[in-house]
């Protein structure tokens, strides 16, 4: 059952259902948790590949290198949501909304 | 443990330079004196440029691989990471006045242009795919900001969070490719993931998302339509150095990592088919959907940002013709984004000359008359329309000639011929805007010229005397781009 | 043990999912991602990542949550102010479009003859894996220069924030 494939089709679910949630949702903020969840999905096949990689002698090496490259993806999804969550702070204050279809300004 | 000398110390210097000097920006910014225009942060900020463009000239050389292989210092890079400072310097100077008029002369303004440079030459010069991870975010999250900056004025804030809703979709997208490609091969490294014996059809999906991932942050179509919307909404300077340096930027990630990792010499070259079939289909997508969505504009920022759209549809079909192989068809495509990069720049200089008091002097109609009342501003405006046509003796003709010739080689006729018949079309609406400035009255008040702007005529100047160069004399340009091409192996 | 463990935390991982993306109250959102990166945390340590587990437990739900609930309480809003959400039709679409990104990945995985199927023997890993000491020596070893370029990212993040979310010049 706790299997490669079985890791990577899970990470595969989250990362569709994160983009069905920016798709499909009408608030920002949750658009952005939707984002979040991708970026997850990201991670959990990264570890997973990570894992595989370091039990293979060819490219034990290797093993490490999902690990860290999670670890720069939390960076960057910290980054990511201080700026967005600034940006709708600023688009709440001018607009009194959290719906990008009533952002009609930019048209044509 | 791996060691680091003077090589990595180096290699820092391209994109440390501009943070050195967003760092000195920063400082100094409280101790300058309120409402006067902040011309020192300019010039600090001009000369970081200036010392990372020395640096480029001092590591230009052989292609050597400094930080464990993830950063690579080629001709390719720093061929690329010269248009990037230019424009990045460009805008840094040239903009003091039209920021102080926006309210936004501030030094976060200074500093994000600096840092956001920073990303895009960490970008160009990523040799691993964790680096062009974070060159991209790097690049992103400053440019959101940028675009949001005059956050006071209901436009460009909404263009900050639509640019931003994308880009972060656009990151997963990235992040979810990589991690494929790295499952497939146990590798992040570009030169190491062409050598490796994968799995294909893992490492084909892995290219798609990351492919899709790319085709967002380059408004490649069908992931264009941030693209409008961020550059009408965005300042004017923001929108220049957006559509020269992010695109410069994006294209050299793209362009590396198809041609050294997924390129035609790699162990498993049905992966490369996977690539020119996606691309082929955006470029001929961008090209119809840009030049025929810019026939309607009548605002100048949103046209320009259809044409963006054109312009990388033009810039792929140079992807698709070099398939991966270190040849004339990469080079072209390289040749064509560094061309766009500057005269795409020139536009959005003039906007933000002609603009006054943050309001942008943006629709088309507005023209009318330029020609008689600002004859520098308009004379500029012009060339710079001629080249995005692609009419000689400038630059734009050069680099459509060069893709279209190696898409024509390399047996693409349909989607040459298609680039050709767009071409012709894009003619109307370049034209449209000169006939306007050179044929008709003014209807409004046009602005007259503020002496304190001499920078922002001295960099108008600048970026078209480089427009014209490289349209006459374009033969040593084409070497370098070749050179930059023959590099990556 | 281990297979009961995975599937627990994959069920975890999915309905919470599930719920952050159809909740129409943000907070109901937020809290469901509480839920989901306490799934993948557990996830994550029987893929041997101690280190990344923690990390996850205490950048994601120790700092991010914490600005998105932030933001939330900040914001305070009302019922009419939550986006207008769009009809059947629309979200068809989307969910057509997730299960296509989903097959674009899981076709791959299933249909691939290599022994793609288990892990590694855990005695084949290097000891301590995925320990702080273990991860630590590659950020500051073979991942130096990308483990430092965050530093430019966490400044213009920094001042982006700042520059966008304050109220006056």
């Amino acid at each position: 059952m706790f299997t490669l494939s079985n890791c990577i089709v899970l990470s595969a679910l989250l990362f569709a259902i994160g983009a069905y949630g920016v798709v499909a949702r009408r608030n920002i903020l949750v658009m952005l948790m939707s984002v979040e969840l991708m970026l997850n999905a990201g991670n959990l096949a990264l570890i997973a590949f990570s894992r595989y990689h370091a039990s293979i002698p060819s490219s034990a090496a290797n093993g490490l290198t999902g690990h860290v490259f999670v670890l720069m993806t939390m960076v960057v999804a910290a980054a990511e949501v201080a700026v967005g969550l600034a940006i709708l702070i600023a688009l709440f204050r001018n607009r009194q909304t959290v719906d990008p279809g009533e952002l009609d300004l930019l048209k044509g | 443990m791996p060691t680091f000398g003077t090589a990595e110390l180096l290699s820092l210097l391209p994109f440390g330079c501009p943070l050195l000097g967003a760092l000195v920006v920063l400082l100094m910014d409280p101790f300058l004196v309120k409402d006067r225009p902040k011309l020192p942060l300019a010039y600090v900020g001009l000369a970081s440029m200036l010392c990372a463009w020395a640096s480029l000239g001092f590591l230009w050389g052989d292609r050597t691989v400094a930080w464990s292989g993830a950063l690579a210092i080629d001709r390719f890079g720093l061929f690329l990471s010269f248009a990037i400072i230019t424009v990045g310097a460009l805008t840094v100077f040239a903009t003091t006045e039209y920021a102080r008029q926006a309210g936004i002369d501030c030094g976060e303004y200074y500093a994000l242009l600096l840092t956001a440079t920073s990303g895009m030459v960490l970008l160009a010069m990523a040799n691993d795919l964790l680096l062009v991870f974070l060159g991209i975010e790097v690049m992103s999250i400053s440019v959101y900001a940028l675009a949001g900056i005059t956050r006071t004025r209901q436009r460009s804030i909404e263009a900050a969070m639509k640019y931003f809703l994308l880009g972060a979709f656009a990151t997963a997208f990235v992040l979810y490719g990589i991690a494929l490609i790295y499952g497939a091969t146990g590798e992040i490294r570009l030169d190491r993931i062409a050598h490796h014996m994968a799995n294909t059809s893992l490492l084909a999906a892995g290219l798609t998302f990351l492919v899709i991932g790319f085709g967002f942050k380059v408004g490649a179509a069908p992931f264009h339509m941030w693209t409008p919307d961020a550059y009408e909404g965005a300042p004017a300077s923001v929108t220049g150095f957006m559509a020269a340096g992010v695109k410069a930027a994006g294209f050299a990630a793209f362009l590396r990592v198809l041609v050294v990792a997924f390129g035609a010499g790699a162990s498993s070259p049905e992966v490369s088919v996977v690539w020119t079939d996606l691309l082929w289909l955006a470029s001929a997508g961008s090209m119809l959907l840009g030049n025929l969505a810019a026939l309607a504009q009548t605002n100048l920022k949103r046209m320009l940002a259809w044409s963006s759209v054109a312009h990388t549809g033009y810039a792929l079909l140079g992807i698709v013709a070099g398939e991966g192989r270190v040849g004339a068809g990469s080079a072209a495509a390289l040749f064509y984004v560094f061309g766009y990069s500057f005269m795409t720049l020139g536009p959005f200089l003039v906007i933000a000359l002609l603009s006054r008091n943050g309001e942008d002097f943006e629709t088309i109609d507005d023209l009318a008359g330029l020609g008689q009342r600002r004859p520098l501003a308009a004379g500029a405006l012009s060339l710079f329309l001629l080249s995005l046509a692609g009419l000689p003796p400038t630059v734009g003709f050069v680099g459509k000639l060069y893709v279209f010739r190696s898409a024509f080689d390399g047996g693409w006729i349909y989607l040459t011929v298609l680039g050709v018949v767009t071409t012709l079309l894009s003619v109307y609406y370049y034209l449209r805007p000169i006939v306007l400035m050179y044929m008709r009255d003014a209807r409004r008040e046009l602005p007259v010229a503020v002496p304190a702007d001499w920078t922002t005529h001295f960099a108008i100047g600048l970026t078209a005397a480089a427009v014209l160069l490289l349209g006459l004399t374009p033969s040593g340009y084409l070497d370098a781009a070749l050179a930059g091409v023959l590099s990556l192996r | 043990m281990t297979d009961l463990l995975f599937l627990l935390a994959s069920a975890v991982c999915l309905v919470s999912a599930l719920a952050v993306v159809t909740r129409k109250n943000p907070i109901y959102s937020a809290l469901s991602l509480v839920s989901f990166f306490g799934g993948l945390a557990v996830l994550f340590l029987l893929l041997r990542a101690p280190f990344v587990a923690a990390m996850q437990l205490i950048v994601y739900a120790g700092a991010i949550l914490v600005l998105f609930l932030f933001v939330i309480m900040l914001l305070s809003l009302k019922e009419e102010e939550l986006g207008k959400e769009k009809g059947g039709r629309f979200k068809l679409f989307a969910a057509g479009l997730a299960v296509v990104l989903a097959l674009l990945v899981i076709l791959p995985v299933l249909g691939s003859e290599t022994a793609r199927d288990d892990f590694g023997p855990e005695s084949a890993l290097a000891p301590r894996f995925g320990s702080a000491e273990h991860v630590g020596m590659g950020l500051f070893g073979n991942f130096a220069l990308a483990f430092e370029s965050t530093s430019i990212l966490i400044l213009a993040a920094m001042m982006g924030a700042v520059v966008i979310a304050k109220k006056r010049v």
